[in-house]
């Protein structure tokens, strides 16, 4: 197909999409939201409760991250680190992962991260809000059974609730990569991030 | 409608979406690229050709930024710096501005860019590409320019032209806004900004 068709087509199906995301913010705004315990975390200073997580706001967000051997969900944290001012003023942001806060620590700095992290190693944190599988290999704080995701939480007089979730990966809305490398079809090569590529 | 009920409900939504980014790389593959020409551009040493910024790759990702006026812009291209090397181990990568090159680099140096910038200078490359609409001005003004995304395969000695797609909020290439979607109730009214940090002092 010519050039300026396949644009018109594809800009067609971006419309779709932005249809399908109106229906979506729909049932979004319409959800009971899920009461949540006041989970314990690992801070870099110490232990420090979900509650504590929000700062100032009354919204949060918490980035389902699987830790540092993870390549992909160090792609999409780096995505976050870049817009991480933006984020922080519509809503608390705090990346939680498996790894001890040391490591956590010495990771961040050698990423540039500046957003906050917790760890939830020793919490229920992320098997209770389905971000840790059942079955599957277990090493460790490098176990597989860690699942990639963000949750979003609201807080008021009643407690902390949960308001949205959902998984992470590629071609998600989570990750621009991925939507530029659809832009240059290649068929010989399948793409994927590593930590470093120098 | 109960937690689960709208998680499920929202899941099948972006099941959705799946299928249809799967028709976009069937239209995508099938595409005829646009030959394009060698513009030149004005590069922070002098001026540069369009294929010099492919460097060592053969596909080329452009950015097209309205410049140190636009908020949204901005907030884009921080996004893009965050993945900047993940971007640029597949393609060329380069945003290209209004923006005299002396004013890119003050401002570029403001923000912690890392990736390559170009301005237009007095190339019709916007205009040609669909990124200009206005005859305003030639300056940090937003008139007339569009935001978006050109992404290019060297052939041999030609230029082609992959695919496009203009910027906005919503889209795939900023996670800003499908973050703020996933809170109920979330204040239509934010803006981007450049900074944040003097509304906090006031």
């Amino acid at each position: 197909m010519s050039y300026a068709d396949t644009m018109s087509a594809i800009g067609a199906k971006r419309r779709q999409i932005e249809a399908l995301r109106v229906e979506m913010r729909a049932l979004q705004s319409a959800i009971e939201p899920e009461p949540v315990a006041d989970y314990t975390f690992q801070g870099w200073g110490g232990p420090v409760r979900l509650s504590d997580l929000f700062c100032e706001k009354n919204d949060l967000f918490v980035i389902h991250n699987m830790g540092t051997t993870c390549r992909y969900c160090t792609l999409w944290a780096d995505g976050f680190n870049g817009v991480y001012e933006h984020l922080a003023d519509r809503a608390a942001f705090v990346l939680a992962t498996p790894n001890t806060p040391q490591v956590q620590q010495q990771f961040a700095k050698s990423r540039g991260w500046r957003f906050p992290m917790v760890s939830h190693q020793g919490s229920s944190f992320a098997t209770d809000l389905g971000y840790r599988l059942e079955h599957g290999d277990e090493v460790g704080e490098n176990s597989s059974r860690w699942v990639p995701g963000i949750s979003a939480f609201q807080r008021d007089a009643s407690g902390i609730r949960r308001v949205s979730n959902t998984e992470l990966g590629p071609y998600d809305d989570f990750c621009s990569v991925w939507h530029f490398l659809d832009m240059l079809p290649e068929r010989e090569a399948r793409w994927e991030p590593k930590f470093k590529y120098a | 409608m109960s937690y689960a009920d709208t998680m499920a409900a929202l899941n099948a939504k972006r099941t959705q979406i799946e299928a249809i980014q799967a028709e976009m790389r069937e239209l995508q593959a099938g595409v005829e690229p646009q030959e394009v020409a060698d513009y030149v551009l004005a590069g922070w040493n002098g001026p540069v050709r369009l294929s010099d910024l492919f460097g060592a790759k053969r596909d080329l990702i452009v950015i097209h930024n309205m410049g140190t006026g636009c908020p949204a812009c901005t907030m884009w291209a921080d996004g893009f710096n965050g993945v900047y090397d993940h971007l640029a181990a597949r393609a060329a990568f380069a945003l290209v501005s209004p923006n005299p090159v002396a004013t890119q680099k003050t401002f570029a140096a403001s923000r912690g860019w890392r990736f390559p910038m170009v301005s237009y200078g007095d190339s019709a490359f916007a205009e040609d590409m669909g990124f200009r609409e206005g005859g305003e001005p030639l300056d940090d003004k937003l008139g007339g320019w569009n935001p978006g995304v050109s992404t290019f395969r060297r052939d041999g000695e030609r230029i082609l032209r992959l695919s496009n797609a203009e910027f906005g909020p919503g889209d795939d290439f900023c996670v800003v806004f499908h973050l703020f979607d996933l809170i109920p109730g979330a204040d239509p009214s934010w803006r981007p900004r450049y900074s944040y940090a003097q509304e906090t002092a006031q």
